[in-house]
């Protein structure tokens, strides 16, 4: 019964079609960005939730290790 | 107003011109995390009497007692551990991280009060109507009409303070954490009105407009996001903010989560088909449901990866750290349960799994691991610095850690085990081809000892719980509270100057509103296309002929089983395997739901599947078994229903309610609208004959029981599933 409806409507077949294009489009585009972020940049965003004294500004307090990505 | 400045801004020179002195509000967080805990050990002692009913139905406590019985309890203990527990939670981790990622105070006092008083107003509601039977029939959305209008007025408020705090924001990049609060925010909108959409009968009765295989498909596009965006989403932000602050170091990989964040919202709306494998479905919809839950392990992962390599070459501190042990295996839970539910969503699997404990047992690692103990070790770090102390005794919070977790184990590991033991028993076929295990009480009967372990597993992980109440009220009372909490930052420059080679990336970062509105439309795309091509369809779209409406007696029998909660034990959906069509009769049909505002598919079989219980057993006997389950089924842990025996039959609204179903669509003649109490008296008046002719009823008796409750259920239990002649 359901073939019948799918097939009532216009253009179905293009739905998977587009969702997957989409989809893909989008990722595609996000790792690159995510990639190309800079080293520091990449810091100043993931010390936000520290102290102060754990920012950006003290480069030296270095127990948080080398971010790897 | 406290004299004590915040440590950190005292150890910080100011910069130049533009610090601004502001407060953060710690008083709505407290008032949060109180409720958070106040309704966490609520809804768990609901949970625990919901296990125990399972064990002693018959207990003098519960006993015939309509509030109490399980169908109206469970889906107390349900709502009140997701929105009452887990919701305060949430608000509460919110305001506290929210206020200082942004580095500026909640957007409005007047709105966050509002949203806190608001959202427990919510809680009490519920807490009165769900006992008294008020209820949609739809699983975490069980509450009625009006409370659905409430729930989305204060959703707004509190998603107008979260956002206009990040327009008032002196931050300028919104730290991964917002982004899941606004994706929560967005999401849990979509869903809550999607799945609400309920045409009134009087003010606390409603119908779904989507019937049968739609509203299926809708409830658990619903049902599973909420686990997503209201269990997941919201709780990884928390993690993203309170993993760094109590192991005070930044998190692993912070690309890592740029791109599990957006795998996250856009993968896991379409998952929602895994809770209907093997139903009456279409296929395609199925096979969606599966692939994407597959898919989503590498998300889950990443987020879990992230939580968890954030303490990499510290993880001695979580040794002695009560805090970061909570948070730990917070997060290790998240990561079976992730795997486990990809796991569960394979066909193969799911048809061994699918209306067993064994997805109880699932979903608790979900909540009390992964919700419960983040909860925790966020309430261990959070109290001592709200009230300016330490906390009052480690070696407590440790106890509560090993408790927590020994309950835990008690209470899924039983349930992994009734689970496989319960579905291959049901699958059992001797050599000549017949069931086994043809009474379905055997298999129940079976797995009550893995019962009462759950139970005490759960009261095990209470009495935690209840450490941790004791420590946490301690703590507060050695410690000075601080309402609003002084702090300065830098204002935010009026204009940003792009940075030369800036990428082109960089704007959507700075710009939430444009954000939120990109969430919402991924979000969307994985709705719109596994929802809309149910609803293109034509009116005249061929169903099966031989369905017909319910006769109004048989309606208001739907509607009692609805409000006694029946669907929280039994399913109404025979899947196509030969065990179940030798069970219980040909498997079900699509179009065999096309009247069924709402639909009724259960999601466990705590007791058998009733699609197909028309005419199998005599009226006399569903009679007898609805007033004593156990004299009819030795062992039965169903509880009795004998208000069903003295509530009248309220047919005051019997008129309202056709109209309604006749607004949703469903053919009822304006002729049978106007005939609606006479056809009901006169099939009422035909089981009451046939209890006498069985012997069950004298005449006195069944005069007095023609206008009761109990001959609208059994009107609808000969119904169920007659309407196609199957192979039986």
């Amino acid at each position: 019964m359901y073939k019948e409806i799918l097939r009532s409507i216009e253009g179905i077949a293009s739905f998977p079609v587009v969702a997957i294009l989409i989809f893909f489009a989008f990722f595609v585009i996000l790792l690159i960005y995510v990639i190309s972020l800079e080293k520091g940049k990449v810091k100043h965003l993931s010390h936000i939730p520290l102290e102060r004294d754990e920012t950006t500004h003290t480069s030296t307090h270095s127990t948080n290790g080398i971010q790897k990505l | 107003m406290s004299k004590h400045l915040n440590e950190s801004s005292t150890a910080h020179q100011p910069l130049s011109t533009g610090l601004e002195q502001f407060s953060y509000d710690n008083q709505i967080v407290k008032l949060f995390a109180i409720a958070t805990v106040f309704w966490g050990v609520a809804g768990m002692l609901v949970g625990l009497i919901a296990a125990l009913q399972m064990v002693i139905p018959d207990f003098f406590l519960w006993d015939g007692i309509a509030e109490l019985s399980f169908g109206r309890i469970r889906p107390l203990h349900t709502n009140a551990v997701i929105f009452a527990f887990v919701g305060n939670g949430i608000f509460m981790g919110v305001y506290y991280s929210l206020q200082r990622l942004l580095k500026t105070r909640m957007f409005s006092d007047t709105l966050s009060f509002v949203h806190f008083w608001g959202w427990q107003l919510i809680i009490l509601s519920a807490l009165i109507t769900l006992p008294m039977g008020f209820t949609t029939g739809k699983e975490y959305a069980e509450l009625e009409w009006p409370i659905d209008i409430a729930i989305a007025l204060i959703w707004i408020v509190f998603g107008l303070n979260m956002i206009m705090s990040i327009v008032k924001r002196r931050e300028r990049h919104l730290y991964v954490a917002i982004w899941f609060y606004l994706a929560t925010w967005v999401t849990v909108t979509v869903l809550h009105v999607v799945n609400s959409l309920e045409m009134p009968v009087s003010l606390f009765k409603s119908y779904s407009i989507y019937a049968g295989v739609q509203d299926a498909l809708v409830q658990w596009w619903y049902g599973h996001n909420a686990v997503a965006f209201f269990l997941t989403t919201p709780y990884l932000g928390l993690m993203y903010y309170f993993i760094p602050k109590a192991a005070k170091r930044p998190v692993y990989s912070y690309r890592l989560s740029i791109i599990h964040f957006w795998a996250l919202i856009f993968i896991y709306i379409w998952a929602g088909p895994h809770h209907l494998l093997y139903t009456a479905l279409p296929d395609w919809a199925q096979s969606l449901g599966v692939v994407f839950s597959i898919m989503l392990i590498a998300p889950s992962w990443g987020g879990m990866l992230n939580g968890l390599l954030t303490l990499r070459g510290a993880w001695d501190s979580v040794r002695n750290n009560p805090v970061l042990k909570f948070l730990v295996v917070a997060v290790t839970a998240y990561g079976m349960a992730t795997f486990e539910g990809p796991m569960l969503s394979i066909k193969s699997v799911n048809a061994i799994s699918h209306f067993t404990d064994w997805t109880v047992g699932h979903v608790h690692i979900g909540t009390l691991g992964w919700n419960g103990f983040l909860t925790f070790g966020i309430l261990y770090w959070l109290i001592p610095k709200l009230y300016r102390t330490k906390l009052h005794s480690i070696k407590l919070a440790n106890i509560h850690f090993w408790i927590g977790t020994l309950g835990i184990v008690l209470y899924t590991v039983p349930l992994y085990w009734a689970g496989w033991t319960q579905s291959l028993m049901w699958k059992e076929f001797n050599g000549d081809g017949f069931l086994v295990y043809n009474n379905f009480l055997d298999t129940v009967l079976q797995i009550i000892p893995m019962y009462w372990m759950r139970a005490i597993g759960g009261l095990i992980y209470l009495l935690g719980v209840f450490v941790m109440v004791y420590n946490l009220i301690a703590t507060a009372y050695q410690g000075q509270f601080q309402a609003n909490e002084p702090t300065e930052a830098v204002a935010l420059a009026p204009s940003y100057h792009k940075k030369s080679g800036e990428y082109w990336h960089r704007w959507i970062e700075r710009r939430p509103l444009q954000m939120l509105l990109w969430g919402l439309i991924l979000i969307l795309i994985g709705t719109f296309l596994e929802l809309a091509p149910t609803f293109l369809v034509k009116s005249n779209v061929p169903t099966i002929a031989a369905v017909q409406p319910y006769t109004p007696l048989e309606l208001q029998g739907r509607d009692i089983y609805i409000r006694e909660g029946c669907y929280n034990c039994h399913s109404q959906m025979i899947r196509p395997f030969r065990s179940e069509t030798e069970r219980y009769g040909e498997y079900s049909k699509a179009g065999e739901f096309v009247y069924d505002h709402p639909f009724q598919w259960g999601s466990k079989r705590t007791g058998p599947d009733l699609h197909r219980i028309g005419s199998k057993y005599s009226d006399s006997w569903h009679y007898q078994h609805m007033l004593d389950p156990r004299a009819i089924s030795p062992g039965s842990i169903m509880p009795a229903y004998p208000w069903l025996f003295k509530n009248k039959l309220d047919n005051s609204t019997l008129g309202a309610k056709i109209q309604a179903m006749q607004k949703l669509g469903v053919p009822y003649t304006d002729n049978q609208e106007a005939q609606a109490e006479q056809n009901l008296a006169a099939q009422a008046q035909e089981i009451v004959d046939n209890l006498k002719a069985e012997g069950t009823l004298d005449d006195s008796q069944a005069t007095y029981i023609l206008d009761k409750e109990i001959i609208a259920i059994i009107a609808y239990m000969q119904r169920l599933g007659t309407d196609i002649k199957g192979e039986k």
